[in-house]
């Protein structure tokens, strides 16, 4: 499983399972085909019996995905789909995808209370564009689809392999999360330091976690006061030479440690948000250490 | 999919619909219109190729037996180009359900190249070669057969 932040998705890992023999592969393709006829079936209520190649591998490909949710969900190897009887599996698997729709509505409404957007406009149509997904969405025939309009760029963006309503809950998880951090913080600092981090924050594509992680982390490495969000240059270097005087794997587990510890202190204290800083922290590493004042950048200091 | 899992499925294919249209002989013979076994399988066979050119998968009831069940009792067409027939008018339907984006239901493409087919075009395939999507519209509401009494008017209004 791709690296997730969804709650639900990473109490499940796929489970393992000895590799398949050619009979058995082309078993299953028989099993999909089957049940791709009777989904077109219901599409088109009998209208056409042919189908664009296209559209036909777009189904195929909304049934692979709401059969690889319902497996995954319950733990179950990739043979049940051998095993079991298919078309009542499938059915299962979509009533369990309309539940994630569901809960993937209440987490976009707690998104739309809760998260600050600072005025930053790709966050704001953003969190309008994720609206249109629930009325835009096919769980029935193209499950696998985004139709949302999402221009707000995170910290970490998510894996290409994360689609349909996975990608929905991964994103507003994540955005969840950046916006608990960024709350955290007293607003009138957390402006102050995306103007120094880019002026024009507002209009740009710009993330506005990532300057409060940066700050966080520099923080926390000279021993706490993250709230004051703000770091001196003679912090900066300070910060420079102490990772220089370790190899880069034991200045990235400092990084990791730093921003861990920040989060203890800063009282967010889901393992997700602290997964989450810490990965923001270690991704530092590479441009605090290309020049002795790549600081500058990554702590927005002026 | 798998090469092997297409080529079984291509061959399960082929088989059903020689199936069917071997048993659709027996409603064509009333009109004196007959398939030879190699002939079903020629045009079951020219079916899945036609299929693959227009880029399309048939997933529901097969075309072949609708579409011969339809024109069988054309009275455009003979015994000797029968077969030519039907595989032109194939392809025909696909091209048109391509071009309509899906538009027309396969019943609805059916009836609208069998009226033009017996009426306007007077068999000729070559005309059903040159219609537009309008004109399936026009040849299902009833519309091209009145264009054409129009223009019909119009030639001898000197």
């Amino acid at each position: 499983m791709t690296q997730t932040f969804d709650p639900t998705l990473t109490l499940y890992e796929p489970a393992a399972e000895p590799l398949w023999t050619e009979e058995e592969s082309a078993e299953l393709e028989l099993r999909l085909y089957r049940l791709l006829q009777s989904q077109f079936c219901s599409q088109t209520q009998g209208d056409s019996a042919s189908v664009r190649m296209e559209e036909a591998a777009e189904l195929m490909e909304s049934i692979r995905y709401t059969l690889d949710l319902y497996l995954r969900l319950h733990g179950w190897p990739r043979r049940a789909l051998l095993t079991q009887n298919l078309p009542v599996l499938f059915r299962a698997a979509q009533e369990l995808l309309l539940t994630q729709v569901e809960e993937t509505r209440q987490l976009y409404q707690r998104a739309r209370l809760m998260v600050k957007p600072f005025g930053n406009q790709s966050l704001m149509d953003t969190l309008n564009g994720i609206g249109r997904f629930f009325s835009g969405y096919n769980a029935r025939f193209r499950a696998q689809q985004i139709p949302a309009d999402i221009d707000y760029q995170l910290c970490h963006p998510i894996p290409d392999a994360i689609q349909g309503v996975q990608y929905i809950r991964e994103y507003l998880s994540r955005l969840l999360i950046e916006n608990q951090l960024v709350t955290r913080m007293n607003p009138e600092r957390v402006r102050a330091l995306l103007s120094r981090a880019c002026p024009d924050y507002r209009d740009l594509l710009v993330n506005l976690y990532e300057p409060v992680a940066a700050c966080t982390v520099g923080l926390s490495l000279l021993g706490g006061g993250e709230t004051l969000l703000e770091l001196l240059p003679e912090q900066g270097i300070q910060i420079t030479h102490m990772l220089s005087l370790i190899t880069p794997e034991e200045a990235k587990a400092t990084l990791r440690a730093a921003a861990e510890a920040a989060c203890g202190r800063l009282e967010l204290n889901q393992p997700m948000a602290s997964r989450y800083l810490a990965d923001a922290a270690e991704a530092l590493y590479p441009r605090l250490s290309s020049s002795e004042t790549g600081f500058y950048g990554v702590f927005s200091i002026r | 999919m798998t090469d092997s899992f297409s080529l079984s499925l291509y061959q399960a294919q082929l088989m059903a619909a020689a199936q069917q249209l071997s048993r659709l002989n027996e409603v064509s013979e009333r009109y004196g219109l007959t398939l030879t076994d190699a002939e079903i399988h020629t045009l079951a066979k020219a079916h899945l190729e036609t299929l693959q050119t227009a880029g399309r998968l048939e997933l529901g009831e097969s075309l072949l037996p609708r579409l011969t069940y339809a024109f069988c009792d054309s009275p455009y067409i003979n015994r000797s180009e029968y077969l030519d027939t039907l595989l032109a008018l194939q392809e025909l339907f696909y091209t048109l359900k391509n071009e309509c984006n899906d538009a027309l239901t396969d019943e609805e493409l059916i009836e609208a190249l069998r009226k033009v087919f017996n009426h306007r075009a007077h068999g000729s395939l070559s005309y059903l070669e040159n219609l537009t999507v309008s004109d399936l519209y026009r040849a299902l509401n009833g519309s091209l057969d009145d264009r054409e009494d129009e223009e019909a008017f119009d030639d001898t209004d000197f």
